[in-house]
């Protein structure tokens, strides 16, 4: 096979050159047609800015919609005004985001939307559903609801939200079991939406759930129940903190927990073999603990666990009766280098 | 004989030639396709979406090494960035200025008795500082250690589970850190996520913030700035969607620490550090079957100065292609590793052969066509044709990158500015490209026969 | 029904606003001058700083948190160390609702805090109250 000649390297060289002057001709000119667009997209776009932002404003101001009402919005310019209004929405609330929802009705959205909604195109989609929510749609509630089981964890989330902006009572019955099925769903996002949706809504649901679930997901609900600050939280926590065997269950309780009537079982976690359990046994300890609990935590600051000593450390500084005095009598009793160090630091932060 | 010689080289140069290039279209496919699919998913990040209270805190680890001048604006600058809350840690490698006066006197430090943990063996650390006007503000004075230890001390201060390390003398943008820890919220496999890195030259900056992207008049920043585009957007965007990504620039990551730490830190006694972690964070992973993701996000949210003079760019050209061989033979067990998958598989052996083997086999053949043709072996036009398809293939993936960056970010609004970065994709195949296949070699020179240097006292900067 | 109120005719109140979304100025603009109040714009913290170099103290302050070049508390750091400004109201309307931020602005010197999204007509009530207080003896002549 290598009997081969000059020309033949030629021919090929020739054709390669030729493929790739090709594809050069076909990119540049690629390129220019993109940078054209953008050129036309950006004056369209401040066209727009111009025309519809004191139209927004105005809407929101006074409640008046002028003649813009009767305007078509041309097809290639929708997105762009979708942009601007869903940009309003996320900045105000109350009666004034009703005067731009109402508008938004008047011009027509509703119907745009739902067409969008139906594409299969993911940005278009996602439009569709961001700006539903945003003007309530109570019309499209089946439609939105069907993309909560979307295999685009993107898609399914903002269908979510929606549902939730549009009426979050009704949202929670239908997401919240859908929350233990998906778990592709990143809880940070998850958390949100819950949170939008306001506790009296979701706390006592929820608090049902995280009873029976499996223990390897209560970790992760107790902490949705910190972020969006349920009262049920305490009495939860003690509840589960009574009979888990799961460590991380255990610690996420600890750190949470706003019951002084856990100090008992804080006392007891204090000796737990895992570290991240006896760190946030010390924290809840400083939290709650009176004198008695004064020893235990000296003991913790000579842990083996920098993060354990460290807590410790802070949990006595936050303990209301110790003043700097109290701390530096402790720090002079201890003999052990660690616990003395890390005890010096905390002392000088909370100088 | 000699003429069969010289044409079975030309055909192994010719194959190898488009091989690479084809390899590189490959990439490029990949890469066009993550852009459209990022842009998509985009639009909803751009609307409010997540809990300013969920983003974790992150502790920034700002090394310097004799940065008296500069270090004062740089943590003003990143004091400024978008993000609910972060530490930064700033570590003064030992420098003979007066870094570290400079320092106590802007921000007001007292000494601090910090009880850390030593996780990762460091040089001697003198004393640890607190900033008295800005309490989040840490500052590290240690012994010199070069830039490695340096990391590695901020690491064992930090105290929070993300790490960010960035370059003290590059510019980034406010919402840099919010875009680059995002990753590690949707997907918790993730262990590393690292940003694109743009060149500021040309470009107008004020007190620490880009005011106007645009171009340098000076030639030799602007074919940078291509070659950046090319690296950025489809060199690391191509493999991301592999899990494959063997390049994490240490001007701008963050790191899940633990991870890190598990890995063993920074390698003091290597030159490329930032790419040696990177991979071998791959091998021990891949070794202990750990699920895990390194990703890449492409807006540009990091601005660093390019070299504008020969032989500054020279310097950073060889110290990059030690640090490439140094990390591909320190992790050589992933190569054509099965169990490795597509970094074993594909990236792995993709840099060994077109990275690391490249400046050799692309010299050594011009050498030869260069022979051949002044021995009258080589017919000229067929020499000529030879460099004028080399130079096509070349213009190819520089357009390309154009056009990836035309879909997603046009940082460049200018008309005019993207006329120049055309002319320079053109014309960085006349001479440039050349040189830096001169420079590479001499990187690899260095790192074959010096390997068993012990590399003391380093400078970092280069440039 | 309009929002506007225009009183006092013979006096317009001078507010600074400091905002860096186009989107949110755009609309908080438009909202201030609807009610009669001159607007001075600072679309980030340098543009304040050249605005309250000039010396004069406005009626107002409007005030972002998160800010290019220099954020809100170090802006209101800079206003209350100024005997001229000293005594401006200063309004926070910034998008962190986090306690502490909260507490670290009213410590700083805010007057008073909203968060984002905000209420336009709690805005405009919340900011008649802060002229109030400052100019009750002469809005009754």
């Amino acid at each position: 096979m290598f009997d081969t000649n000059i020309s033949e390297i030629t021919g090929f060289a020739i054709q390669a050159g030729k493929l790739a002057f090709g594809l050069v001709i076909l990119l540049t000119i690629q390129v220019c047609i993109y940078r054209v667009k953008l050129i036309f997209l950006n004056k369209r776009k401040h066209y727009l800015k111009l025309k519809w932002r004191p139209f927004i404003s105005n809407t929101i101001c006074s409640g008046e919609t002028l003649d813009i009402v009767n305007t078509h919005i041309h097809k290639r310019d929708f997105y762009y005004v979708l942009e601007e209004i869903n940009y309003v929405f996320s900045a105000i609330r109350g009666k004034e985001s009703d005067r731009l929802r109402e508008a938004c009705l008047a011009l027509g959205f509703h119907d745009r939307l739902f067409k969008l909604l139906r594409s299969n195109n993911i940005r278009k989609k996602l439009y569709a559903l961001i700006s539903l929510g945003n003007i309530h749609a109570h019309q499209s509630w089946d439609e939105i609801e069907n993309n909560l089981y979307h295999k685009q964890i993107i898609i399914s989330l903002t269908a979510a939200r929606s549902l939730v902006q549009i009426d979050a009572e009704k949202a929670i019955t239908t997401i919240l079991p859908i929350v233990l099925t998906r778990d592709d769903w990143p809880w940070a996002n998850v958390a949100h939406i819950l949170k939008m949706a306001g506790p009296d809504r979701v706390c006592k649901p929820l608090s049902e759930m995280i009873q029976t679930m499996p223990v390897s997901m209560q970790a992760t609900f107790l902490r949705l129940f910190e972020i969006i600050r349920c009262e049920e939280l305490s009495p939860i926590t003690k509840l589960i903190l009574d009979d888990t065997t799961d460590d991380k269950v255990a610690s996420v309780c600890l750190h949470i927990t706003q019951d002084p009537g856990i100090l008992p079982q804080a006392r007891k976690y204090a000796n737990h073999e895992r570290w991240h359990v006896r760190m946030h046994a010390a924290t809840a300890l400083g939290r709650f603990g009176g004198e008695p609990e004064i020893e235990i935590l000296t003991l913790l600051l000579k842990d083996r666990e920098w993060w354990v000593r460290y807590r410790s450390a802070q949990a006595l500084a936050s303990m209301p009766f110790l003043n700097i005095q109290n701390l530096e009598v402790i720090r002079d009793s201890i003999n052990d280098k660690f616990a003395k160090d890390i005890l010096n630091q905390v002392i000088t932060e909370k100088r | 004989m000699l003429v069969n010689l010289f044409e079975y080289t030309q055909w192994v140069f010719l194959l190898y030639f488009i091989g690479l290039n084809c390899s590189y279209m490959l990439l490029n496919v990949a890469a066009i396709y993550s852009v459209s699919k990022y842009m998509d998913d985009k639009t909803l990040t751009t609307i409010p979406g997540i809990d300013s209270d969920i983003m974790p805190p992150v502790s920034l680890i700002v090394p310097a090494y004799n940065e008296q001048n500069t270090i004062t604006q740089s943590i003003y600058a990143l004091l400024q960035l978008e993000y609910p809350e972060y530490e930064i840690v700033v570590i003064n490698d030992g420098s003979s200025d007066e870094t570290l006066a400079t320092l106590k006197k802007d921000f007001k430090l007292v000494a601090f008795p910090e009880a850390y943990r030593k996780r990762l063996d460091t040089q001697k650390i003198e004393r640890i500082y607190v900033s008295k006007n800005y309490p989040t503000i840490r500052v590290i004075d240690k012994h010199n250690g070069g830039k490695s230890d340096a990391l590695n001390a901020g690491i064992n201060i930090s105290r929070f589970p993300l790490v960010c390390i960035v370059d003290a003398d590059s510019i980034l943008q406010r919402e840099s850190l919010k875009r680059v820890v995002q990753p590690f919220l949707f997907d918790s496999r993730t262990v590393v996520s690292g940003g694109t890195v743009r060149i500021i030259n040309g470009s107008t900056v004020e007190r620490g913030h880009i005011v106007e992207v645009s171009t340098p008049n000076k030639i030799i920043p602007l074919i940078q700035i291509v070659e950046y585009l090319r690296a950025f957007l489809f060199g690391r965007l191509g493999w991301s969607p592999l899990n494959a990504l063997l390049i994490v620039s240490g001007a701008f990551g963050v790191f899940h620490k633990e991870t890190l730490i598990s890995v063993g830190g920074y390698k003091t006694n290597t030159i490329g550090e930032d790419m040696e972690l990177i991979v071998r964070i791959h091998r021990k992973l891949r070794k202990a079957k750990k699920d895990y993701r390194i990703t890449f996000v492409p807006d540009p949210v990091c601005w660093t100065e390019a070299p504008e003079d020969l032989s500054s760019l020279a310097n950073q050209r060889i110290r990059w292609q030690r640090g490439l061989c140094e990390s591909l033979f320190l992790n050589m067990s992933l190569f054509m590793n099965p169990r490795a998958g597509a970094v074993g598989m594909l990236a792995f052996p993709f840099m060994l052969f077109f990275e690391w083997a490249g400046p050799i086999i692309e010299i050594f053949g011009f050498i030869i066509i260069i022979i051949g043709y002044s021995m009258g072996m080589i017919d000229t036009n067929v020499f000529l044709l030879l460099l004028f398809v080399a130079t096509l293939f070349g213009m190819m993936l520089s357009i390309t990158a154009l056009l990836l960056e035309e879909m997603s970010f046009h940082m460049y609004q200018k008309p005019s500015d993207l006329l120049r970065l055309f002319i320079a994709a053109i014309i960085e195949n006349f001479g440039y490209r050349q040189l830096n296949s001169v420079f590479r070699i001499i990187g690899f020179y260095q790192w074959f026969f010096n390997t068993k240097r012990s590399w003391g006292a380093m400078k970092r900067k280069g440039a | 029904m309009s929002l506007s109120n225009q009183k006092e005719q013979s006096y317009h109140p001078v507010i600074v606003r400091v905002d860096d979304d186009e989107h949110v100025s755009y609309l908080l603009d438009f909202l201030l001058e609807r009610n009669g109040y001159i607007v001075i714009k600072a679309n980030d913290g340098q543009e304040f700083i050249d605005i309250f170099n000039t010396g004069l103290a406005p009626d107002l302050v409007l005030l972002d948190v998160m800010l290019p070049y220099m954020d809100g508390f170090e802006l209101i750091k800079i206003i209350r160390s100024n005997p001229l400004w000293d005594d401006t109201p200063i309004l926070v309307l910034s998008g962190c609702e986090n306690e502490k931020d909260i507490v670290r602005g009213l410590n700083e010197g805010a007057n008073d805090y909203m968060t984002k999204p905000f209420q336009p007509l709690e805005l405009i009530a919340r900011i008649k109250r802060l002229l109030g207080s400052h100019y009750g003896t002469d809005q009754s002549v």
